[in-house]
């Protein structure tokens, strides 16, 4: 197994990160505009924000290629105009992993805007409260949970990515090599040690992410069960008014 | 001080039609369930914008289809009352309330708490409040918005009547000091008799002429009206001259009375029904004179009846020979051997609306 390099834990948990911070914006953003639109505009867009869910990730690594490549017009943009390089550089390995990540962050904020009470909303309005403000302080707190636990697996995603990445950002060692890429590496050269250890890091660290989803979502028990309510009370008013 | 509405929209159903004019009063809608109130209320307050007419506030105006104004829901100045109260479950009692005022006056709104009951109370959340706490709040919470309107959907629909009763008076309380427009819908005739001043009822999106409330529940004007107040035995009519209808269900005939022509509110042609309250019915024990100096009219012939026991009546379902039913009550104090003995075969009817 010989003295493990540890660059790949670092590179994995920046590109994480980052993954999961683009993915949480983005994700809510279509969340908001799919929620806002209706029939096949709306299917549309569903359809394709949940493509890289159930796509092969060497499909996605393959188009993103294709958009990125510094021979093709808009990855030549952004390296000519903007200095941006994403083949082959640790931007890949984050463009990646929100790419693949974007789809659980997606769904579970949608599902999670969809839950609250239209009441609440349309109170908030007549209440005279902006737009803005419905939507920081009112409906984003109460999709909480749901936000919470869509960041935390679009984490455990983008951590564990490997097809798309290894197209597109490569694996270049303390620059791209994420540990799913150097297990599959030492896996070739024959380090079975030395896989085993990251295969275990990567375990322990998604394990960690699923059971604090959990214990958040316990925590915000209050918020759930309010929420039950609310969709009986809606349920009520169907057949009473 | 007033709210004009005057809308049309179309739903799945029906063409929902509401015109009704308000002062500083409190006017109830009342109807069946799915008729369009809520819709109602939710075109006054911007949540649904209608297909054609004009909304004013005071003088302002809300919607105008044909000037192409439709004013967001926040600009309008509408409370609206939701049956759940729709408070913020991830504020505090004391942040409902502020969101709503525009600015933080903690001391304004403890002033508020402590006279309504909810004294150390800022810092709960809805959830840990009970029903009457939440309905103060959110009563609060809709008059620090200062509107200039208050719609109550439904409040206490989903309540017990215990609860009810007192939910009911302590909002009362809080709009004594509204000296504005209210429009409180229901489906219950007990609570708006109790809270509302003029009665509007709907049916089909229908809403008929708001009219004073004891007008309203004394003297139905049409078929949905008289099964909303109670008045549930119907029949059609046809008219045989101008002072004699034939009840046809019931194969009897009416006498029609001048005055009753003179109250009505539309031409004799538009009567397709009348309408007799099941205490209106007299039951006797035997061929009584009264009954037979009638002279055969205003006289129900019936084949076979069953007396059940209510909560405060005894209520007797009489089975007509062309197998329709009417419902008489007799009070709780009759005498239980005319309750064991035969009633006479004829029902006379004391008294009885013409339905449009």
């Amino acid at each position: 197994m010989g003295t493990i390099d540890f660059a790949p834990l670092w590179i994995t948990l920046k590109t994480g990160i980052v993954a999961s911070v683009f993915s949480f914006f983005i994700g809510i953003a279509f969340a908001e505009l799919v929620i806002n639109t209706k029939g096949r505009v709306r299917a549309f867009w569903d359809g394709l924000l949940t493509l890289p869910m159930v796509l092969p990730p060497t499909v996605a690594g393959y188009i993103l290629l294709r958009i990125f490549s510094t021979r093709r017009p808009f990855g030549s943009f952004l390296s000519n105009s903007m200095g941006i390089q994403v083949v082959h550089t640790w931007l890949g390995c984050v463009v990646a992993a929100t790419i693949i990540a974007l789809p659980l962050m997606y769904r579970n904020a949608r599902a999670a805007f969809e839950q609250i009470d239209e009441n609440v909303i349309y109170a908030a309005r007549t209440l005279g409260i902006s737009e803005w403000k419905v939507f920081w302080k009112i409906r984003l707190p109460m999709a909480k949970p749901g936000i919470i636990s869509g960041v935390t697996l679009a984490f455990a995603r983008a951590i564990g990515e490997y097809g798309a990445t290894s197209m597109l950002a490569g694996n270049i060692a303390g620059k791209t090599s994420t540990i799913s890429q150097q297990i599959a590496m030492v896996i070739q050269s024959g380090d079975y040690a030395t896989a085993g250890f990251w295969c275990i890091v990567i375990i322990a660290i998604s394990f960690a992410c699923l059971v604090s989803i959990n214990m958040i979502c316990g925590k915000s028990k209050g918020i759930k069960r309010k929420r039950k309510n609310n969709v009986a009370h809606s349920k009520n008013k169907k057949t009473v008014g | 001080m007033s709210l004009i509405v005057k809308i049309k929209k179309q739903l799945d159903n029906f063409m929902l039609s509401v015109d009704m004019e308000l002062t500083d009063e409190i006017v109830s809608v009342i109807g069946m369930s799915g008729s369009g109130k809520s819709m109602t209320l939710k075109c006054i307050a911007g949540i649904e914008t209608p297909d054609t007419g004009f909304i004013s506030l005071n003088d302002r105006v809300l919607y105008d289809s044909k000037n192409r104004i439709n004013l967001h829901p926040g600009k309008r100045r509408v409370g609206y009352l939701f049956q759940d109260y729709a408070l913020f479950p991830t504020m505090t009692v004391m942040e409902n309330i502020c969101i709503a005022m525009g600015h933080r006056d903690e001391k304004k709104v403890k002033v508020w708490l402590k006279r309504y009951g909810l004294d150390g109370m800022a810092d709960t959340y809805p959830d840990h409040l009970s029903g009457g706490q939440r309905q103060r709040v959110a009563m609060l919470r809709m008059l620090a918005a200062k509107p200039e309107c208050i719609l109550l959907d439904e409040p206490f629909s989903a309540l017990d009547e215990h609860v009810k009763r007192s939910m009911e008076s302590e909002l009362m309380e809080m709009l004594s000091d509204f000296h504005n427009p209210v429009i409180f819908v229901s489906h219950n005739r007990d609570e708006v008799y109790r809270l509302a001043e003029r009665i509007g009822s709907i049916e089909s999106g229908m809403l008929s002429a708001v009219r004073d409330k004891k007008d309203f529940f004394m003297r139905p004007m049409s078929v949905e009206q008289a099964l909303l107040v109670g008045c549930n035995n119907i029949s059609q009519v046809k008219w045989q001259d101008k002072h004699h209808v034939l009840a046809v269900e019931w194969d009897s005939v009416f006498e029609v009375t001048d005055e009753q022509i003179e109250q009505l509110a539309m031409d004799t042609d538009n009567i397709s029904h009348i309408g007799v309250f099941p205490q209106d019915i007299i039951i006797s024990a035997s061929k009584a004179k009264s009954v037979l100096a009638y002279n055969n009219k205003n006289i129900i012939r019936i084949k076979d009846y069953k007396i059940v026991e209510e909560l405060k009546t005894w209520e007797v379902s009489c089975e007509l020979n062309n197998d329709s039913t009417i419902y008489a009550n007799l009070p709780k104090h009759t005498e239980a051997n005319m309750l064991s003995k035969n009633i006479n075969d004829e029902l006379y009817i004391k008294k009885f609306y013409l339905l449009g």
